[in-house]
């Protein structure tokens, strides 16, 4: 549950639902988040940034976003903010001040947060008061998640209640000076209608499966099978006693099952959840020449992509791209969904990859080393050829 | 050359010419040829059967007729047909065991071969190489001699282990214990290689017949050569495994490609070599002085 307290201004509006505050600012605030909050969820930035940014950026109101994961205890928090917004999270403070588009963060530890708006007439209200609320939209210029556990009516012990809930020092926002943002020009060497998703952080690490798992040493067959073997030899057809039995095979794969059983890494549960994900969106890629493919399983792209040794009988899909272009690799990067995350690797490619997450400054991706990359990422292959991920 | 077939497969961009050849013999101790092999454009597999009851040919056959009833003779197939195919012969294979049967009874196959495919972006062809068992394939470019699949034996997996060195596995005991084979289990697991189809490529798919009886340089140095024999570079490479001694049933089946002539620019293309392909790649920077 959150608590808010309210804006007198009624300038500032925020939208509540589980694993989602919104809050936005301007004239249109009420039509925006009115609009928006039913879709509110864990998962709409990109619908809720798609609705802010559509009369372009100048237009685009302040906001802050906050989005968590419910089920995750101390989840992944991740945080938007535009403009005279400002949110406090453990010790992280995240301005909107200074910055052309937006900030964007992902927290990690974050169990509780707060969203002011800067400036005057923040929390200065004619009723300074902090209610509850589970699901709604109110004119309010500060959010907390979750609720204060000494939620009152002492109006200016707010601040002081925030300090005793959060145990990092929540700054009253009016008058602080902002913290200065993190370097967003990175942004605008992305395309610039592109950044409609958020920024890559290394809190995002998704657990990546081997494609083929090692098989384990006990499950190499000792000397005693083919004893076993041998003592069947009477069987007819068996010509040599040293061609292994299915049974044995059976048997060989049973173990080897156990042993992977043992290491966590059944094949079983993962097929499992590559199903999972297959009811969730799937993340898209967008290529050089516009075109859309679905990022579904693992692809590989380059000049002339191939494909060496992958088991389980699901292939990579390969693309084609940068044809005739040297500075493309035969093979140059794979992007796979791993755990619902889209985790870019390059394949030791000649002139390397870039990626570039909206916000962030280019990052080189460290040859044949698998790196998780959010929806709105730019995957620079050099010579001019980027590819996104985009959501479904 | 003299034996080889030729067929014509026919792309979206012109069409590529697959010449091949293929034999299989009993070799000179075993009285059953378990073995079974499929060459008809653009589909070219081997597969060694085994188990009792003379399953082990039944097996192997089982597999030849799945994929010519699955896959259309001269027309690329999808990866995901030739997967299928695969698993389809699987569950025939185990059709041919009789419920509650185990150990040697059970029939089961190797089976290794390459697939001109269609990956369906409208730019690529690949050869598709799979390989359940120890049946292999391997690609030559004239002078190498490489082996692409990865055996799925014991000694591979000592091998892999570090255990023992690749010269002591040609000689271990257990050199015939392989750990996945069709009919051995519900679902089969093959490992898949997709290889860019370019220009004029080899490969070279066998059972172990072969392989055990005659080592890479060996079969290398018998590629390099001419083939005078009626069944061709696989006639060539059957008889030289039969006069090392022949202890098991020998099949061979030789793919020779040529894909797009004078349309491919792409000058290292003919140099595939599949999995090092990066090395071609021109550093940024330096090419404009190359050229």
């Amino acid at each position: 549950m959150a608590e808010y307290l309210s804006d007198g201004s009624r300038r500032r509006v925020a939208g509540v639902r589980p694993g989602a505050v919104l809050v936005v600012d301007g004239d249109h605030a009420a039509a925006i988040v009115g609009e928006l909050w039913p879709t509110l969820s864990p998962d709409s930035t990109t619908a809720v940034i798609e609705r802010l940014t559509a009369g372009g950026l100048s237009s685009t109101p302040d906001f802050a976003l906050v989005t968590w994961t419910e089920h995750t205890a101390a989840g992944a928090v991740r945080v938007l903010v535009r403009g005279d917004f400002e949110v406090t999270a453990g010790s992280a403070r995240i301005s909107g001040v200074d910055v052309s588009t937006w900030t964007e963060r992902l927290l990690d530890e974050a169990a509780e947060f707060e969203i002011a708006a800067l400036g005057a007439g923040a929390g200065a209200g004619a009723v300074d008061e902090w209610n509850p609320i589970v699901d709604g939209v109110v004119p309010a210029g500060r959010v907390a998640v979750p609720a204060r556990p000494t939620s009152s009516a002492r109006a200016d012990a707010a601040v002081a209640a925030a300090v005793a809930a959060v145990a990092a020092p929540v700054i009253s926002a009016a008058g602080t000076p902002a913290m200065p943002a993190p370097n967003t020009t990175a942004a605008l060497s992305a395309p610039v209608i592109a950044p409609a998703e958020v920024a890559a952080s290394e809190h995002t690490i998704a657990p990546v499966d081997e494609a083929t798992v090692t098989d384990f040493i006990e499950s190499i067959p000792a000397p005693t099978i083919a004893a076993t073997t041998s003592s069947d030899e009477a069987a007819p057809g068996d010509h040599d006693g040293l061609t292994i039995a299915s049974v044995d095979i059976r048997r060989l794969r049973a173990e080897r099952e156990a042993a992977k059983q043992v290491g966590d890494a059944t094949p079983l549960s993962a097929v499992r959840r590559e199903s999972a994900e297959l009811a969730a969106p799937q993340p898209q890629l967008r290529l050089p020449d516009g075109a859309i493919e679905p990022i579904g399983h693992e692809l590989v792209l380059g000049r002339a992509p191939s494909v060496s040794k992958v088991s389980g009988g699901r292939l990579p899909r390969l693309v084609t791209i940068g044809h005739g272009d040297p500075d493309i690799s035969r093979s140059h990067v794979r992007l796979a969904l791993e755990g619902g995350t889209v985790v870019v690797t390059d394949l030791h490619s000649r002139n390397g990859t870039l990626v570039v997450a909206p916000g962030r400054p280019p990052v080189k991706l460290r040859a044949g080393e698998p790196t998780p990359v959010l929806i709105g990422t730019v995957v620079d292959l050099g010579g001019g050829c980027t590819l996104q991920v985009v959501g479904a | 050359m003299p034996g080889d077939v030729e067929g014509i497969v026919s792309l979206a961009r012109g069409s590529a010419r697959i010449a091949h050849s293929a034999r299989s013999d009993v070799g000179r101790v075993r009285a059953v040829n378990e073995d079974a092999f499929l060459a008809e454009a653009p589909v070219y597999l081997v597969a060694d059967g085994m188990g009792g009851h003379a399953k082990g040919d039944a097996a192997s056959q089982a597999v030849v007729a799945t994929f010519q009833r699955h896959l259309e003779s001269g027309v690329p197939p999808t990866p995901a047909q030739v997967l299928d195919a695969i698993h389809t012969s699987n569950d025939a294979v185990r059709a041919l065991s009789d419920e509650g049967e185990e150990g040697t009874a059970v029939a089961g196959t190797t089976l290794a071969g390459v697939v001109l495919v269609d990956t369906g972006d409208g730019v690529g062809f690949h050869w598709m190489v799979f390989n359940i068992g120890d049946s292999r394939v391997y690609s030559w470019d004239g002078r190498r001699l490489e082996q692409l699949s990865v055996d799925h034996s014991a000694v591979q997996e000592l091998v892999d282990a570090g255990l023992i060195s690749p010269d002591d596995a040609e000689r271990h005991p257990d050199r015939n214990v392989i750990t996945r084979a069709l009919g051995a289990d519900e679902v089969v697991d093959p490992d898949i290689w997709l290889i860019p189809a370019a220009g004029r490529q080899m490969f070279l798919v066998c059972s172990d017949g072969l392989t055990k009886e005659l080592d890479d340089d060996r079969v290398a140095s018998i590629l390099a050569g001419d083939a005078v024999h009626a069944a061709g570079m696989a006639g060539e490479l059957v008889d030289a495994a039969l006069e090392h001694g022949g202890r098991d049933n020998v099949s061979v089946v030789v793919v020779e490609s040529t894909i797009g002539e004078g349309d491919d620019d792409d000058a290292d293309a003919t140099r595939d070599r599949g999995r090092e392909s990066v090395e071609t790649t021109r550093p940024r920077g330096e090419g404009a002085a190359d050229g």
